[in-house]
């Protein structure tokens, strides 16, 4: 079950399943333990709403070769005009896989969130010693927005989180001298 | 008062409670400014779900807290709410929301006060280390009203809401605890002084400064 437009020669991008609960550390955003049981209602009330209604959407990040859950991205305001991305890589990934996931997979969905699904700004926050998911959000034409200093805590210190925005073209909303209310409802 | 969290010269901070959800309906829905975004009319029965729903977490991801006079004439009553949102309990940070209700409440230091007070509750009592805020940009009253509290200017995010055929932005700002204690004191000699000579004179013959936001 792959979204191959969201997937690369690395890796797969694809919507969690009930087998995804043993796997719960890798894709779960919070360093918090979760048994098997409470993995698996957190993977259920995550997925609840069919046809692409699911807000926040999060979807699994796994290494093609052998289908590991690495992380996952979750995904929000998809339904709006201003989207969120977020990636957690989990906590046993090592660091230069986690590099090729920012490299390979932040301009892959922020592309997907502007330019396919037609979101007015698409965001994403990051801790600003995460050098390699910024240079993957600049490759996406994407720039800082708002700097919060010290929100991120480190063994070494604190750093500052960042939030990088892309943005695509403006909503217009047809005005009513340009489309007559017979011509919207296709009765004219 | 009964089950205050922290309590300052005109206001107090307690838990909200299910009796609380009529008063927040009135309020919103009675709503007359829109500089913070499109009105829109909410039941009673929407804030007792939520009020129930605000300790279901622990540690909670958001904490809620009732404004609540305390100066003899009104003791308990409510006028509004402050906010600790998105609780990183992990990175210690968050962002700050308060409200003021109903309209002509506002203008009267009551989201100065509430403010310090639901700072001085994040940095005192959760140990929090840095604090954010966010308003929408047309909403220029709130923005400097945060400048004055200490935060710092920290960017904005592109058209997040619409106005008046247009999208404008959020505006975000950041505040560390040494900031919010150089404003913190900067607002308590501002308070002391409004004060009337009388109170004054009486805080000089104690020889204790008067902190509006001791406990009480």
């Amino acid at each position: 079950m792959e979204a191959s437009y969201l997937s690369t020669a690395r890796f797969v991008v694809r919507p969690g399943g009930a087998d995804d609960a043993e796997s719960a550390s890798a894709w779960l955003p919070l360093p918090f333990p979760l048994s098997r049981e409470r993995a698996e209602t957190t993977l259920r009330d995550a997925n609840a709403a069919p046809w692409g209604h699911q807000d926040p959407l999060d979807l699994l990040v796994c290494r093609r070769a052998d289908g590991v859950v690495l992380g996952a991205f979750r995904l929000t305001g998809l339904a709006g005009r201003v989207g969120t991305c977020r990636l957690t890589i989990g906590p046993v990934v090592a660091a230069d896989e986690g590099d090729a996931i920012r490299t390979d997979l932040i301009p892959v969905m922020v592309r997907w969130m502007r330019d396919e699904l037609g979101l007015m700004t698409v965001g994403m926050w990051l801790p600003s010693d995460d050098g390699s998911g910024i240079a993957a959000a600049g490759s996406t034409g994407m720039t800082l927005a708002v700097r919060l200093r010290e929100h991120v805590d480190r063994p070494g210190g604190r750093v500052d989180l960042l939030r990088f925005e892309a943005v695509g073209k403006p909503w217009m909303i047809p005005g009513g001298e340009d489309r007559s209310t017979s011509e919207v409802r296709g009765d004219g | 008062m009964a089950n205050a969290i922290v309590s300052g010269a005109r206001l107090c901070l307690r838990p909200l409670d299910r009796e609380d959800a009529n008063a927040l309906a009135s309020f919103v829905t009675a709503e007359t400014e829109t500089v913070m975004g499109g009105r829109v009319p909410v039941s009673p029965l929407a804030f007792e779900r939520w009020i129930a729903s605000l300790d279901a977490a622990s540690p909670p991801p958001d904490i809620s807290l009732a404004v609540c006079l305390i100066d003899a004439a009104e003791p308990g009553h409510l006028i509004g709410v402050a906010t600790l949102r998105n609780i990183d309990w992990v990175n210690r940070t968050a962002e700050t929301g308060i409200g003021i209700y109903p309209a002509t409440r506002r203008g009267q230091g009551y989201g100065a006060e509430a403010k310090h007070l639901l700072l001085s509750y994040a940095f005192d009592r959760l140990h929090l280390h840095a604090i954010h805020a966010t308003v929408w940009e047309p909403n220029t009253r709130s923005a400097a009203a945060v400048i004055r509290q200490g935060y710092r200017p920290a960017g904005r995010t592109r058209w997040s809401d619409p106005a008046h055929g247009t999208f404008r932005d959020t505006l975000y700002f950041d505040l560390l605890r040494p900031e919010w204690e150089a404003a913190h004191r900067e607002w308590m000699a501002r308070s002391v002084a409004a004060l009337p000579d009388a109170v004054n004179a009486a805080d000089a013959k104690a020889e204790v400064p008067g902190d509006p936001t001791e406990p009480a």
